[in-house]
């Protein structure tokens, strides 16, 4: 059109195939070829657009599997593994508890899962902090024995703001766990959390030492 | 057509020059914005390695910086370099000076006075916490007028140009300015309780459904479509060779324009919105990679000849690599799209590097090619150093490998790890939230690695250009050029597409129909009926002081790594608690689901752990946590609560639609005082100070504490009595 505008594309740049497919249209020497669209593109750009549509009308107009379809099948499977491992766990075996409160190692295991675990709530020396003090014999659910702990770590008591451990601790880990906090009973506390619920006597700690509020 | 005319030619030729200066103005800002936003994106992502890099700042909480980081990104870096890239082209593109120079200059000013304004109004805490629409409603309204500036400057061109069609960029050009400017209404409307402060208008799954049709569009038509008009004009200029298929122009930029705005729902599956709605958003997206390919093939085959020069030629190398990454973002959407990817990598690392490949790979890569040839174009010299450029191009692109695959395998290795369950007890194998994280932290170091790379490479473009700039000349004399008046031309008949592209009001129109359908047909139902949404009872709105810890939470940003949206996957209930669904969002204004869990889901966290904990928690919350990167929120334990305000946060609240009486809304103030003091009771018994009563900590727990409450318990997977009994 005038000369801002000529092309200088140099036409050594141009093939034989490209000069037969040149538009005549000229925008700031800019040109156009007009090559057909690629085969492969128009199976993709028509492929996904047929898919689509039957898609659509199976899922929202078919009563195709929706959402909570999927989920309920899923959840079906997992609670059945899940309720023959809860039957299993459920059951307090004092001889596991023996061979685990008898070995070392796995006690001061125990003592790593509740410095985790445990302290955030029960304090540091698990003197009581959020929860209750964990070493004055006191107990409110349970009556400080591992077979009656035992059931109540696993479950919890989420009202009162204690976790359920089944499905965070595996069975070994809650019997180390038990372990460990069997073998602080009667710690000596520095400021110990006033005592809540009923003495119950161990051998470790046969008398109360503190008495409970009121 | 070019050599018959030398008749009119000489009667009604018209000399004009081009407003470049406006330009140079946008070149400038965007190579400042640049570094700022890689700056921020650099820090935030050291404060996900490691918590303390916040320097116990409160303006500097991930929290508050991340959005500042994204809309640096994305509105003034990307945003001042398409304008550059538009001013520059558009003119040339139809042989006419800008329509007006002030209202460039007012656009410029206005646009620089708003990122301004976000750089100081997002570290404060002042957001609407919706992503990419942060900015609080003055500000809103100030992006508002700029836009309708730049769409009067830019229209006005176009009636004034004089070339009777209007080329495929500039098609680009016009679906990015009507639909920004649909984007943005619609999903900025709010209503105000301050100057500072706003409610969206819509609640829970609608403000979802309008926040991802703008969220995913923003990406379409802000990052998307002017960049490719930009690709447009500058492939072709640098591989001095045609375009390669007009024909393919005109297929993909309309199935673009049509379908990419039906695609936003992809954010949300899995999630409460209605499935139809979800199901749509799937095949849209999947839709889409072809279109979006259309681009990518149009572009590297205009080159294909000249591959040569890509070893030497600096604009050319960037932009076929930036067309490069854009086909691997645009395969990878759709991939993302599919249900089953998406339940996978949803809500992890994964999608943060899709979106990096993008905003680094296509429009950083886009924006330095198109400079390349811009400034050394526009300030009349040469490129100051070849060899920097090189550099430039090797670290950027070293960097932002480094980045995709960080995020990749942390995305893919903790989604994994949420999901894995012992085939043998059914238990989930990491049912502790902080084993996932721990394990990602050392691929959160690889890609802060990646964005220091980045950023190094964007300030050596920056010395190489400074160096390009200070050495042209000082003075050089606009550039005349001459052509007739539209009006003057004689010209043949055309048809189809090439008669439309001679009515850019027509075509502008048939542009804003395109993108109309999409959105009207997706979000209109949701928005004018509640029939989507099963109604639930149990489901109250918060008390005052629970409203009041919930505008902390979104002033915070905690939405940026906690989720409140629980999927229907047994990995999820078991984690979190029952499937969410959207009965329990129906005061929820704005919706707060979040897009990655860096943290766990809140939705019901109420009553999971004592308020002592979450007061520990937020002061520091390893000592709850050991390993958690959670920052430390101690200040919310000194700022006292605003209860003078609560009356008119419940009446602006009423006014979208949550029905609180004039009671509450009277007692507003009295009622959370005494709120207030039975949840810092539990606190004081324990210690604390009781002056805590009135302080942001005690409104914050309140919110927490309420979270899934009112939607009941679920005792699913509870190891009970009860569930043991029940299967037999
Ligand atoms: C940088 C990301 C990040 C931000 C921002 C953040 N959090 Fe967290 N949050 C985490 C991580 C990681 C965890 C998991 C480890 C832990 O318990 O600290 C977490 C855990 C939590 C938990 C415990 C959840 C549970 O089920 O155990 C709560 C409650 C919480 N955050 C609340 C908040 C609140 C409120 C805010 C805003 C004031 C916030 N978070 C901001 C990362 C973050």
């Amino acid at each position: 059109m005038n000369d801002d505008n000529k092309t200088d594309h140099n036409d050594n740049q141009l093939s034989e195939e490209d000069k037969a497919l040149l538009l005549d249209h000229n925008y700031d020497g800019i040109q156009e070829l007009d090559y057909p669209l690629p085969r492969w593109w128009l199976v993709t750009f028509w492929g996904a657009i047929l898919f689509s549509i039957p898609y659509f009308i199976y899922f929202v107009f078919m009563n195709g599997p929706s959402l909570n379809d999927s989920y309920n099948m899923d959840v079906k499977e997992i609670k059945k593994l899940q309720h023959n491992y809860f039957k299993e766990l459920a059951i307090f075996k004092p001889e596991v508890y023996a061979s685990i409160s008898q070995t070392p190692e796995m006690v001061d295991f125990g003592e790593k899962l509740f410095v985790q675990n445990c302290t955030p709530c029960h304090g540091p020396n698990a003197e009581g902090y959020i929860g209750p003090n964990l070493t004055d014999g006191y107990w409110m659910y349970s009556e400080g024995t591992p077979e009656t702990v035992y059931p109540f770590v696993l479950m919890g008591a989420p009202a009162a703001g204690m976790p359920a451990w089944a499905d965070k601790l595996s069975e070994d880990e809650v019997y180390a766990v038990i372990s460990y906090v069997m073998t602080i009973q009667g710690r000596e506390q520095v400021n110990p959390k006033i005592p809540q619920g009923e003495f119950f006597p161990s051998e470790r700690l046969p008398e109360p030492r503190t008495l409970p509020s009121e | 057509m070019m050599n018959e005319k030398s008749e009119s030619q000489q009667q009604h030729l018209e000399t004009f020059s081009y407003d470049d200066d406006v330009t140079k103005l946008f070149v400038t800002a965007t190579l400042i914005w640049g570094a700022v936003a890689m700056f921020l994106g650099v820090l935030v992502a050291f404060q996900l390695a490691d918590w303390r890099l916040n320097f116990g700042i409160e303006w500097l909480t991930f929290g508050r910086l991340r959005p500042l980081h994204t809309n640096a990104a994305i509105f003034a870096f990307a945003g001042n370099g398409f304008f550059a890239g538009i001013y520059h082209s558009m003119q040339r593109l139809l042989k006419c000076r800008m329509f007006n120079d002030t209202l460039g200059r007012i656009h410029f000013w206005g646009w620089q006075l708003i990122i301004v304004c976000a750089a100081i109004t997002l570290p404060m805490g002042l957001s609407r916490s919706k992503e990419y629409a942060e900015l609080e409603w003055p500000i809103g309204i100030m992006i508002t007028i700029v836009w309708v500036v730049f769409a009067v400057n830019f229209f006005g061109t176009l009636f004034k140009r004089r070339e009777k069609h209007i080329y495929v960029a500039i098609w680009f050009y016009i679906a990015t300015i009507v639909t920004v400017a649909v984007l943005h209404i619609v999903n900025s409307l709010a209503i105000p309780v301050s100057w500072t402060k706003s409610y969206s208008i819509y609640a829970g799954v609608q403000d979802a459904l309008v926040q991802w049709w703008y969220g995913h569009n923003a990406v379409a038509f802000f990052l998307t479509t002017p960049f490719l008009g930009l690709m447009y004009y500058f492939v072709p200029k640098a591989a001095n060779r045609p375009i390669y298929s007009y024909r393919l122009s005109i297929i993909h930029f309309w199935s673009l324009v049509f379908l990419y705005i039906w695609a936003g729902p992809h954010h949300l599956l899995y999630s409460a919105l209605p499935e139809w709605v979800q199901t749509l958003g799937v095949v849209f997206s999947i839709s889409l990679w072809a279109p979006s390919w259309g681009g990518m093939i149009n572009g590297l085959l205009t080159i294909r000849g000249v591959w040569h020069r890509l070893r030497t030629d600096h604009t050319l190398k960037f932009l076929a690599t930036a067309l490069t990454f854009y086909g691997m973002s645009t395969f990878e959407g759709p991939l993302l799209s599919i249900k089953s990817v998406n339940s996978l990598a949803h809500f992890t690392s994964w999608i943060v590097g899709h979106v990096h490949s993008g905003t680094i790979g296509w429009n950083y890569f886009m924006v330095a090619g198109i400079f390349y040839y811009l400034i050394p174009y526009l300030w009349k010299t040469k490129l100051y150093s070849q060899k920097l450029g090189h550099l430039h191009f090797w670290t950027a692109t070293i960097g932002l490998l480094f980045y995709i695959v960080s995020m990749w395998v942390a995305g893919v290795t903790q989604g994994l790890m949420w999901r894995a369950i012992d085939q043998t007890t059914g238990m989930l194998v990491y049912p502790n939230f902080v084993e996932t994280v721990i394990r990602i932290v050392p691929m959160y170091w690889i890609r802060a690695f990646g964005g220091v790379l980045v950023l190094t490479s964007f300030l050596i473009m920056m010395y190489n250009f400074y160096k390009t700039i200070q050495g042209a000349p000082k003075k050089v004399k606009p550039e005349e050029f001459q052509a007739p008046a539209l009006h003057a031309q004689k010209h043949e008949a055309t048809q189809g597409h090439r008669k439309l592209e001679g009515l850019p009001a027509i075509f502008s129109v048939l542009v804003v129909i395109a993108i109309l359908v999409g959105s009207a047909i997706e979000i209109l139902p949701g928005l004018l009926s509640n029939h989507f949404i099963e109604e639930n009872p149990d489901i109250k709105p918060l008390t005052a002081l629970e409203q009041a810890g919930r505008d902390i939470y979104t002033r915070e940003g905690c939405f940026y790594c906690h989720s409140q949206m629980i999927r229907p996957m047994p990995h999820e209930t078991m984690r979190y608690g029952k499937r969410s669904t959207a009965a329990e969002y129906v005061y929820d204004h704005p919706f707060q689901w979040g897009s990655r869990r860096t943290g766990p889901d809140l939705a019901r966290i109420g009553g999971k752990y004592p308020n002592m904990w979450h007061y520990r928690h937020m002061i520091d919350p390893r000592e709850m946590t050991p390993g958690s990167i959670m920052p430390v929120y101690d200040w919310l334990i000194y700022r006292e609560i605003d209860f003078e305000i609560l009356p008119e946060k419940l009446t602006a609240l009423r006014k979208v639609g949550v029905p609180y009486s004039d009671e509450e809304i009277q007692n507003a103030v009295a009622d959370a005082k005494e709120q207030a003091e039975s949840v810092s009771y539990m606190l004081t018994e324990t210690g604390v100070d009781a002056s805590i009563q009135d302080k942001e900590i005690v409104a914050l727990i309140a919110y927490l504490q309420r979270l899934g409450v009112d939607a009941g318990e679920s005792t699913e997977f509870q190891f009970t009595e009860e569930n043991l009994e029940a299967e037999e």
